[in-house]
C-alpha cells in the first residue's frame, strides 16, 4: 500500500516536472524564472497541510491520550519542516532575479521564517524528551499553538503591506492566471500532496516500530 | 527579460536533492528498525 | 528535571517568536513600505524609509554610462521623484510596482540605495498560442534569440 503510494507520487512528480518545463509557457512578464512557482506554491500548500495534520494529531492526543495521534503529529511535522524549507529556499532563489533581493523582512517572509522555526523547535523539543507520553503531551501543546501561525502566514499579504504579491490561487477572488500555468500548478500540487502522504505513511510506520522496540 | 534558467535549475536541483535525501533517510531508518529487531 | 527545563526553554523561544510576530503586527512596524502620499504628508529629511508605489509611465530615465537612474513613484494621490545609482532589477519597469529603500533628501527627492521590483499576482502566457515550455528550453540550449520579443533596450 505505502509502496504503491510511493510509486504513484514518483509518477506524479515526473509528470509535474514535465509540465513545469515542457508544457507551461514562459510567463509574459517574469520570463522563465516564473517556473520556480511550480515548486514554490505546491511546497507551501503541502506545508500548510502538514502542519494542519500536526494540529489535528496534537488535539487528538490531548483528548484521547492515544499515542497513535502523536505518531500522526510527528510524521506530519518532519516533512512539513522540509516543505517549508523548500518554500523558503525556492522563494529566495526566485526573489533574487525578480525582486532584486534574496531576502527581505516583509510580513510574508518573516511569518514564514517564524513558521519554519516554530516547527524546527517542535522537532528539537521532541528530541529532548525520552518518555513517550510526556513527549507527546509537550509536543501537542506546541503543535496546537504553532498552528496559529498558518493563517498568519497565508493572510499576511492581505493584512499587511508586503513586498510579496497576494495569493493567486487561494486568494479571495481568483486573479488572472493563464490556463496552462494554472493546470501545471494543479498537477504539481497533486504530486507534492502524494509525496507528502507517502512520507507521512513511512514516518508514521517508523514511529510505530520505535515504540514497539522501546516498549 | 533575461532567461534566468540558472535560477530555475538551482531551485529544482536543490529540491530534488532535499526530497531525495529525506526519502532515503526514511528508507534507512525503516530498514534499521525492521532489521535487527526481526519479527515485527 | 533537565528535560523539563529544556522544555520550558524551548517553549519560551516559540512563545517569544510568536509574540514578536503578533506584537510587530499590532504596532505598525510590519508595514513594509510607506506610499508617496504618506511620505509627503510628513517627510523627515535623512530618515530611512521604504517607499512603495507605481513607476509613473514616462518618468524613467536611465543613463548607462553614469549608472544613474531617475523615476517617479506614484500612488495615484502623491508623486515622489526617486534617484538611484546602479542598475534596477530585471522586472523593474514603467507602469509596474516598485519598493525602494533610502532616505528623503532635503532638496525634495528620494535618494534610493536599493530598488526592489514588486510583482503582481497575475500570470500570463506571452501571447495566445505561445510556444510551450520545451521549445523555450531548446531555444536556450541552442542559444537562439526569441522572435516574439523586442530586443533589450
Amino acid at each position: 500500500m505505502t509502496r504503491a503510494l510511493g510509486w504513484l507520487a514518483a509518477l506524479a512528480l515526473v509528470i509535474g516536472l514535465g509540465a513545469a518545463f515542457g508544457y507551461a509557457p514562459r510567463e509574459a512578464v517574469q520570463g522563465n524564472v516564473q517556473r520556480i512557482m511550480y515548486l514554490h506554491v505546491p511546497a507551501v500548500l503541502t506545508a500548510y497541510l502538514a502542519f494542519a495534520l500536526v494540529f489535528a494529531g496534537s488535539l487528538g492526543y490531548l483528548f484521547t491520550r492515544r499515542l497513535g495521534w502523536d505518531r500522526l503529529a510527528v510524521a506530519a511535522a518532519e516533512p512539513g519542516v522540509l516543505f517549508t524549507g523548500l518554500t523558503i529556499v525556492s522563494g529566495s532563489i526566485w526573489g533574487k532575479p525578480t525582486w532584486g533581493t534574496w531576502w527581505t523582512w516583509d510580513a510574508r517572509l518573516t511569518s514564514t521564517a517564524v513558521l519554519f522555526l516554530v516547527y524546527v523547535g517542535y522537532l528539537l523539543l521532541r528530541g529532548m524528551v525520552d518518555e513517550p507520553d510526556r513527549r507527546a503531551r509537550y509536543a501537542a501543546v506546541v503543535g496546537i499553538l504553532g498552528a496559529a501561525n498558518i493563517p498568519i502566514v497565508h493572510f499576511s499579504v492581505k493584512w499587511w503591506r508586503a513586498l510579496h504579491q497576494p495569493s493567486t490561487i487561494l486568494g479571495p477572488e481568483p486573479s488572472p492566471i493563464a490556463a496552462p500555468i494554472a493546470l501545471t500548478l494543479l498537477v504539481n500540487w497533486i504530486a507534492f500532496t502524494l509525496l507528502f502522504l507517502y512520507f507521512l505513511a513511512r514516518r508514521a510506520e517508523i514511529a510505530r516500530l520505535e515504540e514497539s522496540h522501546a516498549g | 527579460m533575461p532567461d534566468n534558467w540558472g535560477y530555475v535549475f538551482a531551485a529544482y536541483g536543490l529540491a530534488v536533492i532535499a526530497l531525495g535525501a529525506y526519502w532515503r533517510r526514511l528508507a534507512r531508518r525503516a530498514k534499521s528498525l525492521a532489521g535487527p529487531g526481526g519479527s515485527e | 528535571m533537565t528535560t523539563q527545563r529544556k522544555f520550558v526553554a524551548g517553549g519560551l523561544v516559540i512563545v517569544a517568536a510568536l509574540g514578536y510576530l503578533i506584537w510587530s503586527g499590532v504596532t505598525q512596524s510590519v508595514v513594509y513600505f510607506v506610499t508617496p502620499s504618506e511620505l509627503l504628508a510628513a517627510p523627515v529629511a535623512n530618515k530611512t524609509y521604504r517607499l512603495g508605489g507605481m513607476v509613473l509611465p514616462g518618468s524613467l530615465k536611465w543613463e548607462p554610462k553614469t549608472l544613474s537612474l531617475a523615476f517617479t513613484l506614484s500612488d495615484g494621490k502623491g508623486q515622489v521623484s526617486v534617484r538611484h545609482r546602479g542598475a534596477p532589477p530585471d522586472l523593474f519597469a514603467e507602469g509596474r510596482g516598485a519598493v525602494v529603500e533610502g532616505s528623503w533628501a532635503r532638496e525634495g527627492y528620494f535618494q534610493a540605495s536599493l530598488i526592489l521590483a514588486k510583482h503582481s499576482e497575475e500570470y500570463k502566457a506571452p501571447h495566445d498560442g505561445a510556444d510551450p515550455g520545451y521549445k523555450e528550453l531548446l531555444r536556450t540550449l541552442r542559444r537562439e534569440p526569441r522572435t516574439d520579443e523586442k530586443p533589450p533596450r
